[in-house]
């Protein structure tokens, strides 16, 4: 009993799979999604706040990278206001002569090319690899320190021996230009707070590297969450001065799409369901081509484990993008299920107790448009039970193969 | 079952709600209510296990470094699609992959199957199931997970393997009594025709001769000839000091293949074989001959396990009443830990009988697994030859057997006395 193989393109081979359609499709769905990821959260989390800026404020912890860089512009600038650029990284790479999202274009640019750069290092043998890290730290390290010994040695010859500091002549203080590594990691530190997390995704999604994936969404949550904590009453009472620009404290009226969801909360949304996209379509990835790696030479070109790889993986570009819009839709009723509850105990209008319903849901706000939200899930989550959506679809599926089937015979 | 990731997914998305709710940050809470809805709504594609699963195999019995083709064929029975599944067919560990694989990842269509293929070799004798399947649903993203197993079970015996031994035998100071099946001219259960005689009631219709009935108009039947045939016994030590060695070359795997190919030679030549069994009990085949016979002691061989610590001359002890007078036979020993295999030979070549010993060299056996030093082989070396010289000095054909020597050159270095 021989087994079949499938024509060479159809393999389950890794190079052939990263090639495949439902493949590129994942990754470049969890790309789209990084890349309106950073966005979405530069338009919500990147202001500082009105007073802020007009008291003058320089920089605040906000998702915005500009702001920190004309800081350090201004700060390593050793004489203020003149033509000469305080920063070392070019000022085109850093996008910080631009404002609003062609700030972020350069340097979203430049991620791709780190990230392209990344996976071909990555790709290579062992010998490259070690020779490219180890030319790359030369080149750090020489450049940290051969200005500095060369200027020295230069003073020393033209002035004779002397320290490198605390001479009356600036000309002699050559201390400095150690300095310069320094100022650079204060730019990528700048740089780092919008871009590390895009950097990581992309080396995480076409790297295949999981780490990558969950450390870029791990530090999305932390920006909101330090943006949560510094925006929260008790710390702004406490610590004045922080300038960030906090979410306003209601959601607003349903307006958009016949009343469904509010402006701000499809902001909000929108941000939770790209992070969910970008972590799930990425770690897809991820797992079928680990699946496929798996497989022996035999099992790759087998035809029915190569028809199974395509069913899972179209089954799973299915689940992708149903899933996650029923997420959206069910998320968004959630939270206007509040409103639907309180209609219905307007019906009801005249009882005791459906004036106290509406009272407690008005008057708590963010309590009682959570706590009717997570009721709302919760009877949405009972009610698999009650629709039999999957025997309906599979009778649908068994009828469409049977007149296929006898179409085909025909 | 939910998987860790779900128990995270829901714990990191309560904790986001609640901790929202505390410092009212919208954000925090639309995190939290979107990890929950992603959980919910996943919860409602479930996979399912109406399942026909059957499993098909190459050959259930395989001589050892055979291979074995086996095919899984998974077929959806029910009328919704099965979701991802993970179909993994349990292999015993000593059996090696040699092409495809024993797991699967699948999604069915209502009424669609598949099926799973893969070849195992057996690198080691004994008797092995494959099987249960194991099946795990697995939602897309990984949050529920359910487990089951589907009984279905595939026996195989893996039979020690069988080594041509013709040509040694005969060139080997082996003695050459063993002819075989001779037929004697006396009527009996053999298969030459002896003559026809009238029928008796209690006859077997099959030996009616209707030719005869046809043209005497009376029933005769035929008579055959009885064979005689030799009995040879083969005794093989089964005991714990066998398992000296690696896994695959140790006295216990030497014996079984010595054993087996002896045993396929003499009933090729339609002897009879016995075959005895001594480790922690005796365990002891009557002599017989055929395919029926060899299948019995390829089996038999199949599952010997090296335990216990029996003695030779108990077995030849209890033996003596019935191996037939003359009868050659074979001890298959490294004849190491028993003080009694002196007094056993002595007394079974005493009786008359042929006795040759086939004993694979466990010194130079442990040497593969362990380092011994030089002048510590030198001694255990010369304590072994000394033995086997006195085996062979009470009459016995005597088989040094070394590890990296085939069974058929092993057979042509008899030593006698």
């Amino acid at each position: 009993m021989a087994m079949e193989s499938v024509p060479p393109s159809q393999t389950l081979h890794l190079p052939r799979l990263r090639r495949r359609w439902q493949i590129l499709f994942l990754q470049t769905l969890a790309t789209a999604a990084l890349i309106l990821l950073l966005f979405r959260m530069s338009e919500v989390y990147g202001p500082c706040s009105v007073e802020f800026v007009e008291a003058g404020g320089e920089w605040c912890p906000s998702y915005e990278h500009t702001r920190g860089l004309n800081w350090a512009d201004g700060a390593f600038d050793e004489q203020a206001n003149d033509d000469k650029d305080g920063l070392l990284i070019p000022r085109t790479l850093l996008g910080i002569d631009s404002t609003g999202l062609s700030s972020q274009i350069v340097p979203l640019l430049l991620c791709f090319l780190i990230a392209g750069l990344w996976i071909v290092y990555q790709t290579q043998n062992q010998r490259f690899r070690l020779w490219a890290a180890r030319g790359t730290t030369g080149f750090i390290a020489a450049w940290a320190i051969l200005p500095f010994i060369f200027a020295w040695g230069s003073s020393i010859l033209a002035y004779g021996l002397h320290l490198p500091f605390g001479q009356p002549y600036d000309d002699m203080n050559h201390l400095a230009i150690l300095f310069d590594p320094l100022q650079i990691a204060v730019e990528l530190f700048f740089l780092g707070i919008v871009f590390a997390p895009i950097l990581a995704g992309l080396i995480g999604i076409w790297g295949l590297s999981r780490r990558s994936l969950t450390w870029a969404v791990g530090f999305f949550l932390m920006i909101i969450g330090i943006h949560a904590l510094l925006t929260f009453e008790g710390i702004t009472e406490a610590v004045s001065g922080i300038g960030l620009q906090p979410l306003p404290a209601q959601i607003g009226e349903a307006t958009l799409y016949g009343g469904l969801i509010s402006p701000l909360a499809l902001k909000l949304l929108e941000i939770a369901i790209l992070i969910l996209l970008f972590h799930e379509s990425g770690t897809a990835v991820i797992g079928h081509l680990e699946y496929a790696v798996m497989l022996p030479d035999a099992s790759k070109s087998d035809p029915e484990y190569v028809r199974q790889f395509t069913n899972v993986v179209n089954s799973h570009v299915l689940h992708t993008v149903a899933i996650i819009a029923a997420v959206a839709l069910t998320t968004a009723l959630a939270l206007e299920f509040d409103g639907f509850m309180l209609n219905i105990v307007a019906v009801m209008e005249g009882s005791q107790w459906s004036g106290q319903v509406a009272e407690s849901l008005e008057l708590q706000l963010t309590y009682g448009k959570v706590i009717s939200a997570g009721l709302f899930l919760l009877v949405v989550a009972g009610m698999r039970y009650v629709v039999p959506w999957q025997r309906v679809s599979g009778l649908i599926e068994a009828g469409i193969s049977s007149l296929r089937g006898s179409r085909s015979d025909a | 079952m939910w998987t860790r990731k779900a128990a995270v997914m829901l714990t990191s998305g309560i904790s986001l709600i609640l901790i929202g709710m505390m410092i009212s940050h919208f954000q925090l809470m639309i995190i939290g209510l979107t990890f929950v809805a992603f959980i919910v709504i996943n919860g409602w594609v479930a996979g399912h296990s109406d399942l026909e699963i059957t499993r098909t195999i190459s050959a259930q019995n395989v001589y050892k470094g055979d291979d074995i083709l086996v095919e899984v064929k998974v077929t959806n029975n029910s009328y919704r699609r099965t979701q991802l599944l993970e179909l993994f067919d349990n292999v015993p560990h000593e059996m090696k992959m040699r092409r495809g694989i024993n797991t699967m990842r699948l999604n069915l269509g209502p009424g669609q199957s598949t099926t799973m293929r893969y070849t195992v070799r057996c690198p080691l004798r004994g008797h092995y199931t494959i099987g249960p399947v194991s099946v795990r649903h697995r939602n897309s993203f990984n949050l529920f997970v359910n487990e089951s197993l589907v009984p279905d079970r595939s026996d195989i015996t893996v039979f020690p393997q069988v080594r041509e031994v013709e040509e040694a035998l005969l060139r080997s100071n082996v003695p050459k009594m063993y002819t075989g099946a001779t037929t004697l001219k006396t009527p009996g259960q053999g298969m030459e025709f002896y003559s026809l005689r009238e029928y008796l009631p209690g006859d077997a219709f099959r030996m009616i001769n209707w030719k005869a009935f046809a043209r005497t108009g009376e029933l005769m039947v035929n008579e055959k000839t009885r064979d005689a045939v030799t009995d040879v016994f083969i005794m093989l030590d089964i005991r714990d000091v066998a398992r000296i060695g690696t896994v695959l070359k140790n006295p216990l795997e030497m014996g079984t293949v010595a054993a087996a190919s002896i045993a396929n030679y003499f009933i090729r030549r339609r002897d009879s074989v016995s075959i005895v069994t001594y480790g922690d009990r005796m365990n002891y085949l009557s002599p017989e001959t055929g395919d029926k016979q060899y299948y019995k002691v390829l089996s038999m061989l199949a599952g010997v396990k090296a335990k216990g610590s029996m003695p030779l001359q108990a077995v030849t002890n209890a033996m003596t009443s019935r191996i037939s007078r003359g009868s050659p036979i074979f001890i298959i020993s490294s004849l190491e830990g028993d003080g009694t295999t002196l007094p056993a030979i002595r007394s079974l070549a005493g009786k008359g009988h042929e006795v040759i010993v086939l004993s694979p060299s466990s010194i130079d056996l442990e040497r593969l697994v362990s380092r011994i030093p030089r002048m510590s082989y030198e001694v255990l070396k010369l304590e072994r030859q000394n033995r086997l010289t006195a085996i062979s000095g009470y009459g016995a054909k005597v088989i040094d057997w070394m590890p990296d020597i085939e069974l058929s050159q092993a057979l042509l270095q008899v030593k006698t006395v």
